[in-house]
């Protein structure tokens, strides 16, 4: 009974893009939903809950921008380009520098308690700074934020 | 040249620096604001009721085999064979030339020129060109890649020619006195302590400063691991 619990727990939200970040509590997927008729039950009665983040420390950009490497983290756009070229995050999905660079960004503390320590796991290998369109230097971020992480 | 008290000079003059390049690598992680894993690594390493001295050499043999020769650390991902070769060179050219110069200090504390085809002179030489070749690799490679130059940090392209120099200026140096040319080995003996001062100076503000650091972070986890493994 409770192996299939766990089972149906696993398989919750599992088509949601980078599941990995949404927490089971926030996904809704009911067993069973008739919507005038129609089945809505499981994944085509999916919601999930909106976050709520309460603690915001937007001093952290400020902080990587002094640290060795990091100086140009305000110019991200988030188009994710050092991700998919990012040969870590394909065997890592947890290691992710477009979301590491966001939660940063936004100051979301409580992620990077959940992330740190993932992060270092880069290799600095340099393909993401070359793929960067925005000249971030995304592999001297990480650097940066290695020692920021730390510090959380 | 030969005389004893250059070489107690050479000993010295490298004690010396080590020291100041310690101090200076000290301030800089105070400067960060970050926990110092060096004091946390000697504690783990020196608590007699945690581990076997055993269970911390594996764990220190597999952190330096696993994570830094077998480069898993350092780029063994990189899809880049140019920049995977070059990494590797450095990282063992620049580790070989440590090893070696302690047992050339060891076995030939005077210093006497052991010709070109000595064993010892032999794994010197190959060492001081692994890390002349891996260093100007890094440096072609970051020129070369146009977002990439664009994006590089001086101090990383300064990292690479230091290497770089002191790799040149070494290999000079002991062909210099491999010759058999006093006048010529001592004015490139000066000069070769130059690049060893660059390097203590300027290693510990740049790049590998940061390496040393994650690396005994590193270490001190798979210390706890380990740890933790065994209770």
């Amino acid at each position: 009974m409770t192996e299939n619990n766990n089972e149906k727990e696993e398989r919750k939200g599992k088509y949601i893009i980078e599941r990995e970040y949404v927490e089971d509590e926030r996904i809704i997927e009911p067993e069973k939903l008739d919507i005038g008729g129609v089945d809505a039950s499981g994944r085509w009665g999916l919601i999930v809950l909106p976050r709520v983040i309460k603690d915001f420390d937007h001093s952290l950009i400020d902080e990587v921008k002094k640290l060795p490497r990091g100086k140009h983290i305000e110019r991200c756009w988030q188009c994710g380009l050092c991700t998919s070229v990012c040969p870590v995050a394909h065997k890592e999905p947890n290691f992710n520098p477009r979301y590491f660079i966001y939660i940063v960004k936004m100051g979301y503390k409580s992620e990077i308690k959940k992330l740190k320590k993932y992060v270092y796991l880069c290799q600095g290998c340099g393909l993401c700074s070359e793929a960067c369109p925005k000249h971030v230097d995304p592999s001297g971020v990480m650097m940066a934020l290695n020692i920021l992480f730390d510090k959380v | 040249m030969n005389d004893f008290p250059l070489s107690i000079f050479y000993f010295l003059f490298n004690v010396i620096l080590f020291i100041l390049s310690t101090i200076l690598l000290i301030i800089r992680i105070k400067r960060w604001g970050v926990s110092y894993p060096f004091v946390k690594l000697v504690k783990e390493l020196f608590k007699e009721k945690r581990l076997k001295f055993s269970s911390k050499l594996k764990a220190i043999i597999n952190t330096l085999i696993k994570d830094l020769l077998s480069l898993k650390r350092a780029g063994y991902l990189c899809e880049e064979n140019f920049h995977l070769y070059g990494r590797a060179l450095l990282i063992y050219g620049f580790g070989g030339i440590v090893i070696m110069n302690l047992i050339n200090f060891i076995l030939n504390p005077i210093g006497v020129p052991l010709g070109y085809l000595h064993p010892l002179s032999i794994i010197t030489y190959l060492f001081y060109a692994f890390l002349a070749i891996g260093s100007f690799m890094l440096f072609l490679r970051r020129l070369i890649r146009s977002n990439l130059r664009k994006t590089t940090d001086p101090l990383v392209l300064l990292l690479h020619l230091s290497l770089f120099y002191f790799a040149v200026v070494g290999i000079s140096f002991y062909s210099s006195l491999n010759s058999g040319l006093p006048f010529l080995s001592s004015i490139l003996f000066y000069i070769y302590l130059s690049g060893i001062s660059l390097l203590y100076l300027f290693l510990p503000l740049s790049e590998v400063g940061y390496y040393i650091w994650k690396a005994s972070m590193l270490l001190t986890k798979s210390l706890l691991i380990e740890h933790k493994s065994t209770e």
